[in-house]
């Protein structure tokens, strides 16, 4: 959360707000507490989004959201016409993406990028893809920048996601959270991460938490051990060693190893020694 | 007196050392008794009876549930039944280490007075015996003293089980190979290796706890990227097999009375040896999630331990067939030991059936967390748990002070307590399956279960004249019992055969000589 | 916040009922299944219980001591004897086991498999209380309205400690856990009430953390489901305009 506040400072012009309680804001000039941003994620973790929203990606295809479901989705909230946090939202997701090793995009996972923005159209998705510079055929498989078909659909993915944003008449800018959120092959709501830096650790482990059900059914061992040994931290925004875990493990080993002494550290003294010693 | 006093506190004889855990438990059990009595008053009627404050109510359950586990049952078996017997059965003069004997008793005793203070200071801990966070991290109570009571104990059991293994392993009289050793001896083997391998685990959840609580890290804290689970999933993995550290021993010593009283071979020995006790020491760390299915773990891993913990039913099967089947062609006399060990199968049979529904992750749905799972936890490891150790101090009381208790008066204590414990468990079954969930302190919300509630406040009361009476019996034939021989039951155990009653220090006048065709159930026979 | 915002949010949340439901026929029902399976539980652990309870009561009776200095005559097991009194036996449990657990996946896959067109309702636990948000902005406390013939899918967290959400009726609970989500459904099938009770220890009025089911006629519940909402509605305009 806190790391969450943090990128959306950055993003907007620091300037054209006061924070509350800081002094010498005028009376013309907007106050904004960061706070009204803020995804309350416990209300809004486990929510199902409508698979049978309706959507147009940069290429013209029509789709239905719950068409990107049976994978884990990566949901992207930004404007076509940003030219602050957006493209570097989404270009850092591209690096985060490049980075990440033990998923692929497109067999493993899926990414969609969608506007809030009403005056968005498929044509200015295909403006800001160019903007970004593109996008490498090993991505535009699996991550598609798309608008809703009807405008009227956009608040009820955004209050699905509880995500809050506002138009800035001062910046010309819309002030939005810097989210990508983790949605679970049956759509549901698993996981927000936030800002610009998260790492391809974070990114991954969202997307074992996401498929959770999937990878612990099919015995994906090895995501199953690596899911069990980190845990979200809410207050940090980032993925965690579970140390009580490890500390179990090493009590246990601790236990199997006093078996071991007791059964074999006398071995050398007979047993009459020891019984009358 | 002083003298006295001092050779007891001071003692490394491991006779003694059994005795005081003996005395230290069977305080545990008194106290926590009075905790049962109360609360049992409380829920007689919907609304307040004894007291109107719910913490009150709370405190009286934690202290309940911990005392008797931590300070009575498991020190009462590998404390004092270890202690006493163990040394005896294997014809060694004493434990390997006397002296961290001492000390292990003493760790226990402070164990206990650290869990006494319950009642002295301000904020008692009210987090149950089991201390879930973040209930035990944000409580007023001073989960601090459960921390350390935990710790305390924790270490005490970890003393003995260095000892005792190697007691048994380097120990063991000329000629007595692992096939003829006793029972009960197998069965502390077994659960002191459990102990050993698990106590840590329980020790670090615990310390863990301490720390989130008083010096703020966040081990458990899911908002700062702690894990609300792995806390339940760490103490259980310890927990459940604290079960078998019970059981077993329970189900040893109640071996060795009917083999005595049925004077008769332990049917299948090595069936209840590998089969029951190594199948038993296989699966104990492979069933904790079975406390978990309600608490949203992945399914795979309800389900996959939904079939270890139904498995658990195939040792455990075992040893109950070897117990009953120990009365097959044998001369069976109802002494009250014997009448205690027969009490163990009964209340074993009926909460080992019960444990097959729990087991059940869908069943457990509906059962979990009711009156249902104290009922049947208290047949099959409280219930039948203390009538083997009460079974266990009539069988040895003539070996450990030297008298005869009074027949017919253990005989009354017997009937007392067997029927009032039914009167109280077979009702919280009942209410259980009606939806009554545990730990409350009313239920004004189930008021069908409240006949059914005064059933077992009545069966409360009968318990306690049961023990009152047992006591008594206790005391006064250790004061004027008429003096015991050597082995007044005909065992062939070593205990009675080799040494006088009471031992003396190093047990044996001569060292016990075993031949080749000894066994400490070669009933039968003319050797 | 926007009015048309919110009027439009029970459109997303609520995927249409009518298709899926057709009547209610085809919904499992675990509260069903729970009872029958408990009663061929019974069946199985009062026959293993009778068995074993005969032949103890036999062979202390039979096998009672009639001279003081009687001892017992046990025949000797051969190897074969004493390997079948093993593994035999081992079979026969594992055959119940195995058996029972097939019978315990079943009902466990019931319970696991939410109905589509569930109402899906919010549950935020928090010591001593229930707080239910609906789709459409609705909240009640301890108090759980839901139509009679739809299944109802909670969707739980807690705000404090760990908490568990029983309805004995529905033979149901799972907890509810602070920064995890977990999923509970029940199906009532008739108008009525049913307890609610809290089943993971909670501190000081643990047992006083009651709730209520109230299974409603369905016109009735849309009729109070209607105007909960607007009530909320008015509740959020009010809140934003502050």
């Amino acid at each position: 959360m806190r790391a969450a506040l943090a990128v959306l400072l950055a993003a907007v012009a620091l300037p054209t707000f006061a924070l509350p309680g800081a002094p010498g804001g005028g009376p013309q000039r907007s106050t904004l507490d960061p706070a009204v941003l803020r995804i309350d994620e416990t209300r809004h973790l486990g929510t199902r989004i409508d698979p049978d929203l309706r959507l147009i990606d940069a290429e013209g295809r029509r789709f239905r959201l719950g068409d990107l479901y049976g994978k884990p989705l990566v949901l992207v909230l930004s404007y076509y016409g940003c030219d602050g946090a957006c493209p570097a939202l989404n270009g850092n997701l591209r690096q985060t993406i490049e980075a990440v090793r033990r998923y692929r995009i497109g067999s493993d996972y899926r990414v969609l990028t969608v506007s809030f923005d009403r005056h968005d159209t498929p044509a200015r998705a295909r403006a800001f893809v160019k903007r970004l510079g593109g996008m490498p055929p090993a991505l535009s498989a699996g991550w598609r920048h798309a608008v809703l078909a009807d405008p009227a659909d956009i608040p009820r993915l955004t209050e699905a996601v509880g995500y809050r944003y506002f138009w800035s008449v001062q910046d010309r800018m819309f002030v939005h959270p810097n989210a990508y959120v983790f949605l679970s092959p049956e759509g549901r709501i698993v996981r927000y991460l936030y800002g610009l830096k998260i790492g391809p650790r974070d990114f991954e482990l969202a997307l074992v938490d996401a498929a959770w059900d999937r990878i612990a059914s099919s015995g994906r061992v090895l995501d199953l051990l690596v899911g069990v040994c980190f845990s979200y931290s809410y207050a940090d925004g980032r993925y965690v060693l579970n140390y009580p875990l490890f500390a179990g493990i090493g009590a246990l080993a601790l236990g199997i190893g006093l078996v071991v002494f007791s059964l074999t550290v006398f071995r050398r003294r007979r047993t009459g020694r020891i019984g009358h010693a | 007196m002083g003298a006295a006093l001092r050779s007891w506190l001071f003692t490394t004889d491991h006779k003694r050392v059994g005795i005081l855990y003996l005395i230290g438990s069977l305080a545990a059990f008194a106290i926590a008794g009075i905790m049962a009595m109360l609360m049992r008053i409380e829920l007689t009627a919907i609304g307040p009876d004894l007291t109107d404050n719910p913490q009150q109510y709370n405190v009286w359950l934690y202290f309940h549930g911990a005392a008797m586990i931590l300070g009575f049952q498991i020190p009462a078996l590998t404390g004092f039944l270890a202690n006493y017997c163990v040394p005896l059965m294997i014809g060694a003069r004493d434990v390997a280490f006397p002296r961290l004997n001492a000390l292990s008793v003493w760790l226990f005793w402070a164990g206990i007075l650290l869990a006494l203070a319950t009642f002295v200071i301000p904020d008692p801990p009210d987090v149950m015996w089991t201390g879930y966070p973040p209930y035990a991290t944000r409580t007023w109570g001073n989960t601090a003293f459960y921390s350390f009571t935990v710790l305390l104990l924790g270490f005490s059991s970890i003393l003995g089980g260095v000892n005792f293994l190697t007691t048994v392993f380097y120990m063991r009289a000329p000629g007595m190979g692992w096939n003829k050793l006793n029972i009960f001896v197998w069965s502390i083997v077994v659960a002191f290796i459990i102990q050993l391998i698990f106590v840590p685990v329980l020790g670090t959840a615990v310390t863990m706890l301490l720390f989130d609580k008083y010096l703020g890290t966040t081990f458990f804290d899911p908002a700062n990227g702690g894990d609300v689970l792995i806390y339940q999933n760490l103490f259980w993995f310890y927990s459940h097999p604290a079960v078998y550290v019970i059981l077993l021993p329970f189900l040893g010593i109640t071996y060795e009375i009917v083999a005595t009283f049925a004077r008769n071979r332990v049917f299948n020995y090595k069936m209840v040896v590998y089969g029951g006790f190594g199948g038993v020491l296989l699966l104990a760390g492979e069933v904790w999630v079975h406390h978990l299915y309600t608490a949203g773990l992945p399914d795979w891993l309800r389900v996959g331990q939904m079939v270890t913990t139904l498995l658990i039913s195939v040792p455990v099967g075992l040893l109950m067939i070897g117990l009953v089947g120990t009365l097959y062609r044998g001369s069976i006399e109802y002494r009250t030991p014997m009448l205690y060990a027969l009490g163990v199968i009964f209340f074993f049979l009926i909460g080992g059936l019960t444990g097959i529904p729990n087991a059940i992750a869908s069943l457990d749905l509906h059962l979990q967390d009711t009156y249902f799972i104290p009922g049947h936890f208290h047949y099959v490891m409280a219930v039948a748990g203390t009538f083997a150790i009460f079974g266990a101090v009539y069988y040895l009381f003539p070996k450990m002070t030297g008298r005869m208790y009074h027949e017919s008066t253990g005989k009354l204590g017997f009937w007392l307590t067997f029927i009032g414990m039914n009167l109280v468990f077979m009702p919280m079954m009942m209410a259980g399956i009606e939806g009554m969930p545990r730990r409350y302190y009313d239920y004004a919300q189930f008021p069908q279960v409240e006949g059914l509630q005064q059933l077992m406040t009545f069966g409360a009361f009968v318990i306690l004249a049961g023990s009152l009476v047992t006591l008594w019996n206790w005391v006064q034939g250790a004061l004027r019992g008429a003096p015991a021989p050597a082995n007044p039951w005909g065992s062939r155990s070593l205990e009675w055969t080799a040494a006088p009653s009471p031992p003396p220090p190093g047990n044996f006048p001569q060292p016990p000589r075993l031949g080749p065709e000894w066994s400490p159930y070669a009933y039968g026979e003319r050797a | 916040m926007h009015e048309s915002l919110r009027r439009l949010a029970p459109v997303l949340l609520l995927p249409a009922p009518a298709a899926a439901l057709a009547g209610g026929e085809g919904i499992p029902d675990p509260a069903a299944g729970w009872d029958r399976l408990w009663d061929e539980m019974l069946v199985d652990i009062t026959l293993i219980g009778v068995v074993f309870a005969a032949v103890t009561a036999w062979f202390m009776w039979r096998f009672r001591r009639r001279h003081p200095d009687e001892e017992g005559c046990p025949p000797r097991l051969g190897t074969g004897a004493a390997v079948g009194w093993a593994v035999v036996p081992a079979f026969v449990f594992m055959a119940d086991d195995f058996f029972l657990a097939a019978k315990g996946w079943e009902l466990w896959q019931q319970y696991r498999t939410v109905p589509e067109g569930a109402l899906e309702v919010r549950l935020d636990s928090a010591m001593w209380s229930w707080t239910y948000t609906y789709p459409n902005g609705a909240v009640t406390v301890n108090e759980l309205r839901v139509p009679a013939g739809r299944p109802v899918l909670l969707r739980m967290t807690s705000r404090d400690v760990v908490h568990s959400h029983f309805i004995p009726d529905f033979r149901v609970k799972e907890d509810s856990m602070p920064g995890r989500i977990t999923y509970l459904w029940f199906y009532p099938k008739r108008p009525g009430e049913h307890v609610v009770a809290c089943a993971e220890y909670c501190g000081l009025l643990h047992s006083r953390m009651a709730g209520k089911v109230i299974v409603m006629e369905p016109e009735a519940f849309a009729a109070w489901y209607r105007a909960a909402g607007r009530r909320a509605d008015a509740a959020a305009r009010d809140e934003g305009e502050v």
